[in-house]
């Protein structure tokens, strides 16, 4: 299946990217691994098919309960994804927006973090004693972990910038949380 | 409310603080415990929950390996709902040999403990996940026990005897008439005795030194790792000589493995954090007795601080500690150090608690004058109820005579008592450890005969499990049995609670709102968390996680701590203080969590922060 | 070392976050139902440590799949209550109905030669009566009519022998409900694989998925019957042909039940074995299939049933039902209808299924839609008797636009 864009991953950054870019005209697939979409934030469970109802209207295809499993690449371009349901999307744009640890767009063992879906540069500390601050209430180096860019957003392969897949969201690291 | 003049003051409410308050109390004595902090805020708080069938010790120290078989089979007849009767195995794997396991098995047969090489196929039958290449095994009695609900009900029964319990108060200093000890203070009150007992662990040396008697203790530091569910249904050791990681334990529904041992400064030892070189370390050994602990989920890692004893008539001192003395240790400082009226109880090991209190309980009488002989041994705690036991076992004990109980067949010649002690008190009004009174008039000791039957209900359908009684093929003798004993009920909803509380379970009300519940990985109900409030006094929320294992779960409290937070600040009546509550101890897991945060823990904890957002005050963090 | 976290059905990946709690349709309208995280993952430690923990609640269960889907982790929740219900038995007070509800080859079997008689005798109140009372089939529920001719009967007399002018083929499975009960749903499918140039053949041998069966605890049953098609799919794809489906459910079984459920190995065909619409979506996709549709006016809605979500195909059966001039084509927000295959004639179950698919109800009548088309079949009866609208396998619409 062909679309101009496929958006890897539902939640509020995929969701936007992908709205943004039906709105420009452009046919969008999104594919979520999970049925709610939005899926780090349990309190917005009043709003919780909201985007998806939203999305279907302005003609997004959207892939619930499917992951990406992996990329077939020319080079420095994406052709083409793989899903864990057995389709293969094509597009021109890829936009990775898979999240951080708790989607697991970004996956820590005890010595490394790596990012699955398409192997993206990941930067993070060495020392996994690093990844943490002892105080829970304070800001979590955990949280800022990311995968590594350009200034325009595309993700590394290897050191290589990827041609035409951008990454969204938490993805890229940084956490905001409202003040109290 | 409390008496001021006491028989015996002990100081310290672990394991051997609250084994000795009961002895005392049964013996009669007027008693006062007192303690720092919670129960088992120490050592007894912090271990790995084995219940020692002796066989690890019955190579290295014989008389340790009797005691604790001993003492293993008094816990499992007294105190049934604390102690899981999982058995446990000693593995040999290819390079250990399996010259040690001949020689623990004769030391074993030497020592009185039942332990049985098994072919490792069995033991693979037993315990599918250890490692498949073990050359040999042997089964023991090991077991499982929850040091939180063994004080716990040692303390209740204390109190049920006429003990005064104080927590939360800390001894400032000893009072003194001249030489002698006579008491003990606290920031606002004094408490006079005639003997004070310390049983606090490491910190019987500070204690001692305030009263000018001097022990030399050692802080041996131990971590565990917590896996995430019960990767085995036995404790697995690694059979050879005692060492560090090379035990398994079962304990609840996780599994906890261990330990370490590093000397540590006393310093220390009230803030204990488990470093990545013993998590690295400890992961690596249990890997090759249990392979399957590769992929397991770590949920937690603590430590704790054993009180070692440099005892100069005792061996000598290795680098790692493992030669102290952890034998018992009970210090008369009148003899020793020219203090009268002071003593110590220290060293022993979680399994021997209750002989340590005998012990210390035995000399307290003698400088009493008292003659009263110990009956611990004898009488069923609050909670046990009949459990898997034997028919023949069951038999035994109803027609019996009160001396004829089943648990006082021993080998350790447990004392056997008349139901006539001279000095067991009774007409006790007071039956719990909080401010409240119950109306329940003299409660004598109990044969194991009058222990309930407890069925569990079902929700669906009106199907209904016996989680108690003989096995199936012994129908016809388990109803028998159901008819000669009370038959009680309780609703599913507290199926983890029976687990815990045992027969204590009984008076939670599960009724309406009390079925809500409210920890999901542990199955804590909101009628749990009202009895715990009311029979134990707790503060907050890391105190009510000791008696009902509350956050103690793979989510490490990230689902129920804002509902607990907000049902025990209603309990205590300080609604206010919910948010405090909450990130107390929001802080107090973390801490655990830290050492193994990586996989789905670090991913329990970027969700727990998500979570708890907007008790975060930090402000705004700018994304790249 | 620890790379990755590895449990049963990766119960321990369980972060409590609540949000299968959220999706699950049963436990919206069942206080009894402890939900799926409690009965999946959570009560799976306690059933580690003691088997006394077993819930019977999970009886209420009714394997949408809809928790799995939702969850951020990867636990199989749905699979795990699956199991546990295997396990620890259900202590059905209606044995003998489970069993025959469950056993639709059987009863198939059974009731085709007699059909006309069962027809008009089945829905007559006393019998119904009957049923309910001595059986525990709630009177309220229609049954589905069986047909007096199977329709492997009718492909073996009237299809088999013209299939054969075809060059290349692809295997049929025509399920239960095709071959018992709605035999035109099979010559729908001949159609439109004829139509696009391919030949049918029958597998070797055919039996019940056994997605009934699990569900009511006859695993032995279903392990018998499973072995047997799994061996035919092997047959199949030995010959190169494709194994094509017209049932979500028992394509769901097969691919992925099989394994996660009964540890049966489904590598050998599990990527042969496809949806029809699926399958034809991207022959067509490719270029390699052309088809000419004539125009079909009617306003259709598309009901995605729980097992066709958690496939993740229902796209490709959307594009097809889009390529149809004249097609007002609906797609209803994801529902469970509530059935659950067999769950629903329970009469202990038929207030909660009701209940379930009272939602979807509503948005169906909301639409207005002239049918609804869905894979599965008993999403079919249940909508069917829920809002009297007509409901249409894909491949019925697909072969009545034919030219």
């Amino acid at each position: 299946m062909k679309y101009d864009v496929v958006v890897i991953g539902g939640g509020s950054s995929g969701c936007r990217a992908a709205k943004a870019n039906a709105a420009k005209g452009r046919s969008v697939c999104v594919v979520s691994a999970g049925l709610t979409l939005q899926a780090t934030k349990p309190e917005s469970e009043g709003r919780v098919y909201a985007d998806l109802y939203e999305l279907r209207k302005m003609g997004v295809a959207v892939l619930r309960g499917d992951t990406v499993l992996s990329g077939s690449w020319d080079g420095a371009k994406l052709l083409e994804v793989h899903t864990s349901n057995g389709l293969t999307l094509q597009a021109d744009e890829f936009i990775l927006a898979t999240g951080r640890f708790f989607s697991k767009g970004l996956v820590s063992t005890m010595d490394t973090v790596f990012e699955p879906v398409l192997g993206a540069d990941v930067d993070f500390p060495s020392d996994r004693e690093k990844w943490f601050n002892a105080d829970f209430f304070a800001p979590q180096p955990f949280e800022q972990i990311g995968v590594r860019t350009t200034a325009d957003g595309h993700i590394f392969i290897k050191g290589e910038a990827a041609e035409n897949v951008k990454a969204v969201g938490k993805i890229l690291g940084g956490e905001r949380h409202a003040k109290k | 409310m409390k008496m001021k003049k006491y028989d015996v003051i002990i100081v310290g409410g672990g394991a051997t603080g609250t084994c000795m308050a009961r002895d005392c109390a049964l013996r009669g004595l007027k008693t006062l415990l007192i303690e720092r902090e919670d129960l088992c805020d120490g050592a007894s708080g912090r271990n790995h929950g084995l219940l020692h069938s002796g066989a690890r010790y019955a190579v290295n120290d014989p008389e340790s390996a009797r005691e604790c078989i001993a003492e293993n089979l008094i816990l499992k007849q007294i105190a049934s709902n604390c102690v899981e009767d999982t058995g446990g195995l000693f593995i040999s794997l290819p390079e250990d040999g399996l010259d040690y396991q001949a020689l623990l098995v004769q030391k074993c047969a030497e020592a009185g403990i039942d332990a049985r090489i098994i072919t490792p196929k069995k033991a693979l039958s037993l315990a599918p996940a250890i490692n498949p290449n073990i050359i040999g095994a042997v089964k023991v009695p090991d077991a499982s026990v929850n040091p939180f609900l063994l004080s716990d009900v040692h303390a209740l029964d204390a109190v049920r005897h006429g003990a005064d319990i104080i927590k939360f108060k800390a001894v400032t200093s000893f009072l003194k008439d001249g030489d002698s000890v006579v008491g003990v203070k606290t920031d606002k009150e004094e408490y006079y005795a005639s003997q004070v007992v310390i049983a606090s662990g490491i910190w019987s040396a500070k204690l001692a030194e305030m009263a000018g008697a001097h022990i030399d203790m050692y802080p041996s530091k131990g971590s565990l790792l917590v896996f995430g569910h019960r990767v085995t249904n036995l404790v697995i050791n690694r059979c050879r000589k005692p060492s560090n990681a090379d035990i398994l334990v079962p304990e609840a529904v996780v599994s906890v493995f261990g330990t370490t041992s590093d000397k540590v400064p006393f310093e220390e030892c009230d803030n204990m954090r488990v470093t990545r070189e013993e998590v690295d370390f400890l992961l690596k050994e249990g890997v090759k007795m249990l392979p399957s602990l590769a992929s397991t989920r770590i949920i937690r890692a603590y430590a704790g601080v054993r009180p070692l004893i440099l005892e100069d008539s005792k061996s000598s001192l290795q680098a790692d500690g493992r030669s102290a003395s952890r034998g018992i240790v009970l210090l008369d400082h009148e003899e020793r150090d020219g203090v009268p009226g002071l003593i110590t109880i220290t060293g022993g090991k979680l399994t021997t608690a209750r002989l340590m209190a005998e012990k210390a309980a035995d000399l307290v009488c003698k400088k009493l004058g008292i003659d009263a002989e110990c009956t611990t041994a004898e009488i069923p705690l609050p909670g046990s109820y009949l459990k898997r036991r034997s028919f023949g076992a069951f038999l035994s004990g109803l027609g019996a005579k009160k001396e004829d109980t089943p648990a006082s067949k021993t080998s350790s010649g447990a004392k056997r008592t008349s139901s006539g002690a001279k000095r067991t008190s009774s007409g006790t009004k007071r039956t719990s450890l909080g401010a409240q009174k119950t109306s329940s008039g003299a409660k004598k000791p109990y044969s194991a005969a009058s222990l309930p039957v407890i069925e569990v209900e079902k929700t669906v359908s009106g199907e209904k499990k016996s989680v108690s009684g003989a096995k199936k093929s012994c129908l016809a003798v388990r109803s028998v049995a159901q008819k000669l004993c009370s038959k009680e009920t309780i609703p599913y909803a507290g199926i983890a609670a029976l687990g815990r509380h045992g027969s204590e379970t009984l008076k939670m009300d599960f009724t309406g709102e009390g079925a809500e519940i409210v920890c999901e990985c542990e199955q804590v109900t909101s009628a749990e968390i009202s009895y715990c409030v009311k029979e134990f006094g707790v503060r907050n929320l890391n105190d009510l996680r000791r008696h009902t294992r509350i956050g103690m779960g793979t989510c490490q409290g990230t689902h129920c701590i804002q509902r607990a937070a907000e049902l025990l600040a209603i309990e205590l009546g300080v609604p206010e203080k919910a948010e405090e509550f909450m990130k107390d101890y929001l802080q107090e897991r973390w801490k655990g969590m830290t050492p193994v945060m990586w996989g789905e823990t670090l991913r329990e904890a970027e969700f727990m922060r998500s979570k708890y957002s907007s008790l975060l005050a930090e402000g705004e963090i700018s994304a790249k | 070392m620890q790379k990755n976290n590895d449990s049963f059905l990766n119960f321990e990946a369980c972060l409590k976050c609540s949000i299968c709690n959220t999706v699950c349709p049963m436990m919206e309208v069942n206080a009894l139902y402890p939900g799926p995280k409690k009965s999946g993952p959570d009560q799976e430690r306690y059933r580690l440590k003691d088997p006394a923990f077993y819930d019977y609640a999970l009886k209420y269960c009714l394997n949408c799949k809809r928790c799995e889907l939702a969850c951020p982790s990867g636990v199989q929740v749905a699979d795990l209550i699956q199991r546990a219900k295997l396990q620890y038995g259900s202590r059905s007070k209606h044995p003998v109905r489970d069993a025959i509800l469950a056993s639709t080859d059987f009863v198939g079997t059974m009731a085709s030669p007699f059909a006309l008689i069962v027809n008009s005798v089945l829905p007559l109140k006393p019998v119904k009566a009957v049923l309910d009372g001595a059986f525990g089939i709630d009177s309220r529920r229609t049954f589905p009519k069986y047909s007096s001719e199977k329709f492997v009967t009718w492909f073996k007399l009237h299809a088999q022998k013209e299939q054969e002018k075809y060059s290349k083929f692809v295997s049929y499975f025509h399920g239960c409900y095709c071959n018992y009960n709605y035999p035109q749903l099979g010559k729908d499918f001949v159609k439109v694989v004829n139509a696009a140039g391919y030949g049918v053949h029958l597998l070797e041998k055919e039996r019940c998925c056994g997605v009934a069966l699990i569900a009511n605890g006859m695993e032995k049953q279903a392990r018998k019957q499973a072995l047997i098609n799994i061996e035919s799919f092997g047959k199949a794809v030995e010959k190169g042909e494709t194994i094509l489906t017209s049932s979500s459910s028992c394509t769901f079984m097969m691919r992925s039940e099989y394994r996660e459920i009964l540890d049966l190995p489904t590598e050998g065909y599990r990527d042969s074995l496809f949806l029809a619409c699926k399958w034809l979506y991207e022959k067509i996709e490719s270029g390699e299939v052309k088809l000419k549709f004539k125009p079909l006016k009617m306003k259709l809605a598309y009901h995605i049933a729980c097992h066709m979500q958690k496939l993740g195909w229902q796209n490709h059966t959307i594009e097809l039902l889009k390529m149809i001039p004249g097609v007002e084509l609906v797609v209803l927000n994801q529902k469970c209808c509530g059935i659950a295959g067999t769950f629903g004639f329970k009469k202990e179950n038929y207030e909660y299924s009701q209940a379930i698919g009272a939602n979807l109800f509503a948005d169906i009548k909301e639409a207005a839609p002239d049918a609804v088309v869905t894979e599965c079949e008993t999403c079919k009866w249940q909508i069917e008797m829920g809002t009297g609208v007509p409901v249409m396998n894909p491949l019925s619409v697909i072969a009545a636009a034919l030219e």
